[in-house]
């Protein structure tokens, strides 16, 4: 691969939608998970929170994770050792870029 | 194929269109006094208090049957932000804490948003926040342009300008958004610099300037020219360069300059679409209605923290039309695309007080910018060979 | 274009339109000032109308009034000294109001403070057989609440069986909140401070009798005329949720939009839902007359889902 990010397919809007929702929500929940750390206790009502937040990480992690097996699995995306897969939010496309390549908010893969 | 698949293409605001803009005015203080700032009544005085900015968050949380929009910006704004971080802090952790408790959809669509004069951005404790906040974060530090017209406007309170101290910490800001944007203010002093500067930001680093000019009443005969003259220097500029490829000033948009079809009646401005939280708890259609904006008006409040929103208040802002507030001259204009204006100012400079009253002091410099635009269009046409507008 | 001048003779005088006042004590407008207030009328060819109060006025005023045509709007009280005048009916029966002699039909206004409110329909029923035109204007809307909207509801439902039964009898009295409406096809509004201005006992003009009660700004003086920036804003053209409504006979009222949105162009949800009840109260009540003339003549009012025009403006929403 000679490019740092070359497109190798397109999801659905629906498709889309989903794992932008996922992916917003694991950044989400990680941001949350530091919040807490310094959090005041009168704003931690309970500390149950925190066995909900840990649970929520790593449904949500698998979720994630299964959105992009199922989706590779079904449209035969490419896949080259030691690449990830990116999403475009904006058009739904997928790249496949080089671990160098400076990724923003694209919702890659892990 | 228009010959421009090479430019560099304006980016859309994240979830434009869909996300609510929630205003947190954390503090009306700021440590410069920039010439041409419309908060008049900077003061130390008030400041937001935790207290305020809870019951805020939970009565903005609560509403949701009112603020059903699907994503939203939680923006801190002063006087200067970033002298309140431990606040601004506070109070992120404690909106994400509770749209996560609540269920709300936000959670899963939300973003913090500030602008900073850039003097505390290498800050420790602005620092961690940005490490807690990094995926949900977007600051954008202003900076004016070379030094000259930099600290002609923005300048501490003893008068010293604040260009060294802020240019400093633009390579760490830019490490950590490489795509930021930054946005440059003109005014009468300044617009010898104007060409210079928005090379010298993109110099810095800075690829997309956001800049306009002043819509208050203080420009002076042969403004226009001068500004236009700038605007042709930048636009040789950018096409003998071939900078169109990387970088964008968003004083060339190929968009304006046209007349305005009546159907085309929106309003310009966003105020009252978005919400301000005033330090005490008020709201506010936008920062510009809030008590330290207002130099000869009364603030003009749309609901509180405490009562919610009133939606008579907020009638005349989300009603507003481009033709209902424009006067005559305005609504017949050739050239009307692209020309903006700010309801705050229009409310301030009305000879009475209303929102719908549109202030045209800009008039001449819009003008001037549709004439370099033209000419700016009209080189790259000819150079790319491309079919522009 | 202006063309009539409203002239507050007594500050005191019983509201006679959606404004509301706690002054009781006789407020004269000074001898000097009422004879500069005509003057001021006929050099401008305007139209006038007194509102004298509930006490009878000095005869030198009579006079000074008597000298010009006019019109006049009196408390039901003094029908019989005002022989021509527009009767104000105190909705608490305060005024022991006869209302003219036996047989005369008179031009009736009920102003209906809140409190009153259920009391509606049979005030406009009492009204009815004595009256050619009743108007019936609500007080207080700045303090209405979803209940009392849906009163008013109730009440005009109620008034309009009434209606119905004297039109039935071939007794045509207009009444404002349902035969304005239907004889209407575009919009015809109070239009205060565009068609008519308010001269106030302190010798200011007002753009109607609310703005002065309130200590608003005054539009001009009887010195200087007309001195009020942004008139524009008092018409139909700048009023953008006006301007797409089809309640054709809403007063648009300048006083409460301004009183409750802070806009002299923008109505607020109360006065619209209270127009579109109305508005919609004429289209049943048309419908209930059917081959009945003349309303068998009159277009059928459209049928609408909406009772405030703002819901219509797309971008009412608080979406950016």
């Amino acid at each position: 691969m000679t490019d740092a990010r070359r497109k190798i397919g397109a999801v659905t809007p629906d498709e889309r939608d989903e794992i932008k929702v996922l992916f917003e929500r694991k950044n989400a929940l990680g941001e949350l998970f530091r919040s807490l750390a310094g959090m005041p206790d009168e704003e931690l009502a309970q500390s149950a929170i925190y066995e909900r937040l840990v649970r929520d990480m790593g449904e949500t992690a698998t979720r994630f994770q299964a959105w992009w097996d199922e989706k590779s699995a079904r449209y035969g995306w490419e896949n080259i050792c030691g690449c990830s897969w990116e999403i475009d939010f904006a058009s739904g496309d997928i790249y496949i870029c080089r671990p160098a390549a400076p990724c923003g908010e694209k919702g890659g893969q892990p | 194929m228009d010959g421009l698949e090479d430019l560099k293409r304006r980016e859309a605001s994240w979830e434009e269109g869909r996300a609510k803009n929630i205003t947190f005015i954390v503090t009306e203080d700021c440590q410069l006094r920039c010439k041409y700032c419309y908060l008049v009544g900077k003061n130390p005085g008030r400041r937001m208090d935790f207290g305020v900015a809870r019951q805020a968050v939970d009565y903005l949380l609560g509403a949701r049957e009112l603020f059903d929009d699907p994503s939203v910006i939680w923006e801190f704004i002063g006087g200067e932000p970033l002298m309140e971080i431990e606040l601004i802090d506070r109070i992120s952790d404690y909106i994400k804490l509770r749209m996560y408790e609540t269920g709300h959809p936000w959670f899963n669509s939300y973003r913090f948003s500030l602008s900073t004069n850039g003097l505390a951005y290498d800050d420790p404790r602005v620092q961690r926040f940005i490490f807690k906040n990094r995926t949900h974060l977007s600051i954008g530090i202003t900076i004016d342009g070379v030094r000259e017209k930099h600290d002609i406007a923005r300048v501490f309170a003893d008068g010293r300008g604040s260009y060294d101290a802020v240019v400093r910490n633009i390579p760490l800001w830019l490490r950590q958004f490489p795509d930021a944007a930054t946005k440059v203010t003109v005014a009468h002093d300044d617009l010898p610099y104007v060409k210079e500067s928005v090379l010298h930001i993109w110099n810095l680093g800075v690829k997309t300037v956001n800049i306009n000019v002043v819509f208050e009443d203080v420009w002076q005969p042969g403004d226009d020219t001068l500004f236009e003259a700038q605007l042709v220097g930048l636009a040789d500029a950018i096409v003998d360069g071939e900078l169109y490829r990387e970088y964008d000033c968003s004083f060339f948009d190929a968009t304006i300059g046209q007349p305005l079809d009546p159907a085309d009646n929106q309003n310009w401005c966003g105020s009252g679409k978005m919400l301000a939280v005033g330090a005490k708890g008020e709201f506010y259609p936008c920062v510009r209605f809030a008590p330290h904006s207002m130099g000869n008006k009364r603030p003009r409040a749309v609901g509180n923290c405490a009562d919610g929103v009133n939606a008579n208040l907020l009638r005349p802002f989300l009603a507003l039309t481009r033709l209902a507030q424009s006067p005559p001259e305005c609504a017949a204009c050739e050239v009307a695309s692209g020309c903006a204006w700010c309801q705050g100012l229009n409310y301030e400079a009305a000879a009475t007080d209303t929102i719908y009253q549109r202030a045209t002091y800009i008039c001449l410099m819009h003008k001037a910018r549709v004439r370099a635009n033209r000419y700016y269009w009209d080189r790259l046409r000819r150079k790319r060979g491309g079919n522009i507008c | 274009m202006l063309t009539h001048l409203l002239v507050l003779v007594d500050g005191s005088a019983p509201s006679f339109c959606h404004y509301g006042h706690d002054r009781r004590i006789t407020e004269l407008m000074p001898l000097a000032v009422l004879e500069r207030t005509v003057a001021f009328a006929h050099d401008r060819r305007l139209a006038l109308t007194y509102v004298p109060g509930r006490e009878e006025l000095p005869p030198e005023y009579r006079a000074v009034m008597d000298n010009t045509a006019h019109a006049a709007i009196v408390p039901a009280g003094l029908a019989g000294r005002y022989p021509d005048a527009i009767l104000v009916v105190d909705a608490d029966g305060n005024d022991g109001s006869a209302g003219g002699a036996a047989g005369e039909r008179r031009q009736f206004i009920l102003r209906l403070p809140r409190h009153r409110l259920a009391a509606m329909a049979d005030l406009v029923r009492d009204c009815l057989g004595r009256a050619s035109r009743l108007n019936v204007y609500l007080g207080d809307i700045e303090r209405y609440t979803a209940a009392d909207i849906e009163e008013y509801g109730r009440q005009l439902e109620l008034a309009a069986g009434y209606v119905a039964a004297v039109y039935r009898q071939g007794s045509l009295p207009e009444v404002n909140i349902f035969s304005d409406r239907m004889l209407l096809s575009a919009m015809n509004n109070c239009d205060a401070g565009v068609v008519h201005l308010t001269a106030a006992p302190d010798g200011k003009l007002y753009i109607c009798p609310g703005f002065y009660y309130d200590g608003e700004q005054p539009a001009g003086s009887l010195e200087d005329g007309i001195t009020l920036a942004n008139r524009q804003l008092l018409t139909l053209a700048n009023a953008p949720i006006c301007s797409c409504c089809d309640a054709f006979h809403c007063k648009r009222c300048v006083y409460l939009n301004n009183k409750l949105t802070l806009e002299w162009n923008t109505p607020s949800r109360e006065q619209c839902v209270l127009a579109h009840l109305e508005r919609n109260a004429a289209r049943l009540l048309l419908d209930r007359l059917g081959s009945v003339p003349p309303f068998s003549r009159l277009r059928a009012i459209p049928a609408v889902d909406y009772l405030d025009p703002f819901d219509q403006i797309p971008t009412r929403r608080l979406q950016p």
